[in-house]
Parts: structure tokens; C-alpha cells; sequence
């Protein structure tokens, strides 16, 4: 009855059902590799996921992602409203290089960061002098996190802050707010879902980088420091159990995210 | 009052030349421009969100150069409204009055007068997505007044909604009009509106004020041509004179002449309208003897009826507009083919100057 409503099946979609399952397949294969050994030999997996150095490993690696998030939100989000509103025609080269480490080879971004902040660095130097260290230290991880993953964070925030009219921000201005308050009032919490999700990309990124943080901190070892290390010494066995555990943290993180976006879309279009 | 003085801006293709224009506490002014004029980039300019390349403006005396819009007591409200998509309808009101410090416990009470003088109470805390179009004009008003505005400025307030809430939102504004006095300028391409609203109606053509005065002068009597074209005057026509004396020039157009009630030398170029409405179509046994009418032999070409008046298209030595109010005695008129003439007083010739 309701027959003509409803979008005819066209089997002629058949070949991008083909493609798009194949590469959805391939994710769940890859997964599965790494999670029915496991899931098979539960005890193997416990007694690796309480060792002190697999917890500590996680412990600083979510850390250190926190913080390069939270950095990034302090610095990214004034760059992404000056990039998403300026008409400059310099926009075009800052964007450019807010992009670049997207671009670059993870060993280059690496080799970038130590040189900029080993402790004869021109910014690891003067942090030297005032007790920073980068060096196989957390700030070094830190730093290089917050390399890798500022374009994740930017670039989505600024097309979240895009898209919010600016002539709300001119009402509100005609209404008594400064520039500032305008901004703050209007434009970010309308904007709240792309930082949000902005910054659990770049959370992701940043738990997930391996070349650029061993060049500057192999030790305290990040998780893909530790899986590496222990893949060339450990064996098979011991790197898998040590990832399938990640595979549960991050895929737990980034459902708490679909949860909490979920949240705030379309809410206000709602009576 | 408010008072712009030689106001020049360019923006992207908009052009804005010398404007000047003062209005009076309280009145109400309309300003009329086709899309594209450079009508919202005026009111942002005197919002203080752009920044003209030269001229003055002043409020209530005061000089508005380098004074940032949110100290200029200017409101500004955009043809889609603009309201905040994640505030409910009484913190989009109140929004104002707690960016300019009003003392928060006093707050709830002024957005509940106004929610109430505009007939929103009921939307109190509903969102704005959720609302229609003449609801979400009357939050944008009330919250552009919860400031105490000295101006109000308004991008076409009726583009985007449908016949009867316009019809609506129009009286909202006349109330407005009548009960507060706050100074309105208005822009819009509709004539209904500027009758409907204002005290004084203003034409920017080509980034320039090109007529000022009241709703029917500018329609019934536009000065330039380009005024006419833009209030849909029919019947806009050149021509040469070929005679002229005692107050009246006779007009050689096309293979027609027309008398037109103004002495000029032979030769002159002269650009006339004459409104359809002031031409009449009659059968050839109804032509008035009157030396100052126009009498046109034409044939008619196209009957068009509309509800209240029926318009007329005359192929002749001239080709004539002609629109007639319904009646419905004269049906034998009406069949496209037959043979009539256009009778039209050299009066009621509008003659344009250059513009």
C-alpha cells in the first residue's frame, strides 16, 4: 500500500555494496586476528594485562594524550575561529601549515620535534633552564602528540566554527557582547560538537603515534613503544595481548564519544 | 537623531555612494532598493559591523567613529532573523539585557513584558528550530528591543514568510510604530511595506539615494527614470519634441506623438512614464473632444485579468500599457484584435529628469 513511498532496491548498487563490504571486511578480520587468540586464552591475557609495565604503559599514554588535548583545545580553538573567519589571503599558507604534519612522514615529524626540543634544542633549551626536560621524559611525548594531531584537532573545529553564521555574532554584538564575549557566548557552544569531536580525533591520533614519540621519548613507553619492543623481543604472543587490550580501551573511548555527540546534535532543533 | 552624511563604502561588488540621510526620533523610514543595492551592508555599516571608507555617522548627536556596535544602541535584525539556535526563546531575549549588565534578579521579569507584548509567552522555553517564521520574527524583535535600542534596524523583515504572516508581522510593526517611539529604518524591495509602514520612503539605486519622500510620491510621481523602472511604472518611453508652447510640448515617439505638460526647444531628448492606470481604453464612439487628451489608435494585443483590475496590452503607433479596474459592464472591450484608443490627459505625463 505505502509501496510507492519507499525507494526502489536498485541492484545496480550490487558493485559498491561489493566494495564498501570488502573494506569493512577487512577491518573486522584484521581485528578478529589480533582479538580470538585471545578471547581463546583468557588467562594469558590477564596475567599481561596486570603487569605493572603494560598499566603503566596505558596509564601514560591516555595521559599524555589528555594533556596534548587539552593543549590543543587552549591553542587550537583560537586558530581554528581565526582561520574559520579570516579573509586574510594569508589564510590559505596558515592553513597549509597547520596541515603539514598530516603530510609529513612520521619519522620526519619526529626527527622535527627532537631537534626542536632536545635539551641543546632552541625551545628545549630554554625549558632545560627552567627544569623542563623533553627527553625520555612525558613532555616529550607530550610535544610530539600535540604535533601529530594538531591538524586533527584544527581543522575540525574550524569547519564546526564555519559553519556558524557569523551574523550571529554580529547580533550579538548589537546586543552588548564585545568580540569576545560574542565568541564565547555564541560561536563556540554552537560549535561544541566539532570540538568535541575534534578532540577525540585528536586524542586518537595521539595515543596511536609511535615514530615521532620514540624518536623523542622511547622511555616512559608510550603503548606503541611497548608493543614494538615487545614484538622484537617478547614475541608474537606478548605485542598481541598488549594491542587486543587497546583495541577494547580505545573502542570503549570512542563509543563513550558516538554517546556523547549523539547527545549534543540536533538537540536544539527540538521542542 | 540618527544622521549619516556622505557615507561612502565598497564592498565585493556593492558600492555605496555618498548617502545622506537623517531621520527624526521616532519615525519610521523605509528604505526601498532592488536586491543587491547595498541595503544590508547600509544597516551594517550604521550597526558599526562594517566600516565605511568615508562619511559620518551620528547618534543622538553623538559622532560614531571607531564606536564599536555593541556602544552604539543601534539593533540590528536580520531578513532570517539570526537567533540563537542553542539558547531558548527567553534566554535569546535576555540576552542583551545581560551582556549590558542589567541587574540579573530584574532580568526575568523585563523578557516576561516583553514574551508578553509580543504575544510569545507560550514559547517561552521553546527552541528556535522549533519555531515558524512569524514566531521567530517576533523573538528577533523582542530581543532587539530588550536593549532599549534608540535605533532599530530592520534587513527585510517579511522576505521569507508567507503571505498572511506577513500580513501579521506587518501589523506586529505598526504597533510597534505606534506605541513605542523608537526611530525604524526599514529596508525592502516591497511597496506594501513601505505603505504599510513608513512615514518616509527612501530609493537607493546603484549604491545612491535616488528619491526621497513620501510612499505615494515615489510611486505615483517618480522622478527618474530608474525610480519609475524600479517601482514598475509601465509605459516608460523616449522621444523628441516636435512642437512645443504655451506649457505643453508635443513628443514624436516612434510613429506617435504625445503631449506632454511642459514647455522644451525643439529637439530635446525627453524620457516620459505614464502610469497604466491613468490610461483608459475606449471604443471609437467614446473618444473625448479635448485638446490636452491623448487619443492613441491602437488594436488591442493581450487582456490579462487579474482579481481587482485587468490590464491591457495595446500594439499602435506607440505601444501603450493600459490597467483598468474590473468591472463588469465592459466585456465587448475585452477581446484581444479589436480596434480601440488609449485616451490618457497630457497631466498625467510624468516627465523624468536625467539620472
Amino acid at each position: 500500500m505505502s509501496s510507492e513511498n519507499r525507494i526502489p532496491s536498485d541492484t545496480r548498487l550490487f558493485s559498491f555494496w561489493f566494495a564498501a563490504g570488502l573494506l569493512v571486511a577487512l577491518i573486522l578480520l584484521a581485528a578478529a586476528t589480533v582479538a580470538i587468540p585471545e578471547l581463546l586464552s583468557p588467562g594469558h591475557l590477564l596475567s599481561v594485562a596486570l603487569e605493572a609495565g603494560v598499566i603503566d604503559s596505558i596509564t601514560v599514554t591516555f595521559a599524555a594524550g589528555f594533556v596534548a588535548v587539552l593543549i590543543l583545545v587552549f591553542l587550537g580553538t583560537p586558530l581554528a575561529y581565526l582561520l574559520a573567519r579570516g579573509k586574510s589571503r594569508w589564510n590559505g599558507l596558515i592553513e597549509t601549515v597547520v596541515d603539514l604534519p598530516l603530510a609529513l612522514p612520521h619519522t620526519v615529524a619526529g626527527l622535527m620535534i627532537y631537534l626542536l626540543f632536545m635539551m641543546r634544542g632552541p625551545l628545549g633549551m630554554p625549558f632545560f633552564q627552567v627544569g623542563i626536560v623533553f627527553e625520555e621524559a612525558f613532555a616529550g611525548i607530550v610535544a610530539a602528540m600535540v604535533f601529530v594531531s594538531t591538524p586533527y584537532y584544527v581543522d575540525a573545529v574550524r569547519e564546526g566554527i564555519a559553519q556558524v553564521p557569523e551574523r550571529l555574532e554580529f547580533v550579538a554584538r548589537t546586543l552588548g557582547a564585545s568580540r569576545f564575549r560574542a565568541v564565547q557566548t555564541i560561536t563556540l557552544p554552537m560549535s561544541m560538537r566539532s570540538i568535541i569531536s575534534g578532540a577525540f580525533l585528536a586524542w586518537g591520533r595521539a595515543i596511536g603515534e609511535f615514530a615521532a614519540v620514540v624518536m623523542i621519548a622511547y622511555f616512559p613507553m608510550v603503548v606503541s613503544t611497548l608493543i614494538y619492543h615487545r614484538f622484537t623481543t617478547g614475541g608474537l604472543a606478548e605485542s598481541r595481548s598488549i594491542a587486543f587490550i587497546m583495541l577494547v580501551a580505545c573502542l570503549l573511548v570512542f563509543l563513550i564519544f558516538r554517546l556523547v555527540s549523539h547527545g549534543w546534535g540536533g538537540r536544539h532543533d527540538r521542542t | 537623531m540618527i544622521e549619516l552624511k556622505d557615507l561612502s563604502a565598497t564592498i565585493g561588488d556593492f558600492r555605496l555612494d555618498r548617502i545622506s540621510l537623517s531621520m527624526a526620533k521616532g519615525e519610521y523610514v523605509v528604505l526601498l532598493g532592488p536586491s543587491g543595492a547595498g541595503k544590508t551592508v547600509l544597516l551594517e555599516i550604521i550597526a558599526g559591523i562594517r566600516v565605511a571608507d568615508q562619511g559620518k555617522i551620528s547618534i543622538n548627536g553623538k559622532n560614531m567613529d571607531g564606536v564599536p556596535p555593541e556602544h552604539r544602541g543601534v539593533a540590528l535584525v536580520y531578513q532570517d532573523y539570526s537567533l540563537f539556535s542553542h539558547m531558548t526563546v527567553a534566554r535569546n531575549v535576555a540576552y542583551g539585557m545581560s551582556m549590558q549588565k542589567t541587574d540579573p534578579l530584574r532580568i526575568p521579569g523585563l523578557v516576561d513584558e516583553l514574551l508578553t507584548e509580543f504575544g510569545i509567552s507560550a514559547l517561552r522555553d521553546r527552541y528556535p528550530g522549533s519555531l515558524s517564521g512569524g514566531e521567530q520574527q517576533r523573538v528577533a524583535l523582542a530581543r532587539a528591543l530588550a536593549t532599549k535600542p534608540s535605533v532599530l534596524l530592520l534587513d527585510e523583515p517579511f522576505a521569507s514568510l508567507d503571505p498572511q504572516t506577513r500580513k501579521e508581522c506587518i501589523r506586529v510593526l505598526q504597533d510597534l510604530r505606534d506605541t513605542r517611539s523608537v526611530t525604524i529604518l526599514q529596508v525592502s524591495h516591497s511597496p506594501e511595506d513601505a505603505y504599510a509602514l513608513a512615514d518616509r520612503t527612501i530609493v537607493l539605486l546603484g549604491g545612491k539615494i535616488t528619491q526621497t519622500g513620501s510612499t505615494d510620491e515615489i510611486f505615483r510621481y517618480p522622478k527618474s527614470e530608474g525610480v519609475a523602472k524600479f517601482v514598475g511604472m509601465e509605459n516608460i518611453l523616449s522621444g523628441s519634441v516636435i512642437e512645443s508652447g504655451s506649457g505643453h510640448s508635443r513628443l514624436e515617439i516612434g510613429i506617435g506623438t504625445v503631449l506632454i505638460p511642459a514647455d522644451y526647444p525643439r529637439g530635446s531628448q525627453i524620457t516620459i512614464g505614464i502610469p497604466a492606470d491613468c490610461i483608459t481604453v475606449v471604443s471609437p464612439e467614446m473618444i473625448p473632444d479635448d485638446p490636452m487628451m491623448n487619443i492613441i489608435d491602437c488594436q488591442i494585443r493581450r487582456v490579462t485579468c487579474g482579481r481587482d483590475i485587468i490590464i491591457f496590452e495595446l500594439d499602435g503607433p506607440i505601444p501603450l500599457t493600459s490597467a483598468e479596474r474590473r468591472s463588469d459592464d465592459r466585456e465587448e472591450v475585452i477581446q484581444p484584435g479589436k480596434r480601440v484608443f488609449a485616451v490618457f490627459r497630457s497631466t498625467d505625463v510624468r516627465i523624468f529628469s536625467g539620472d
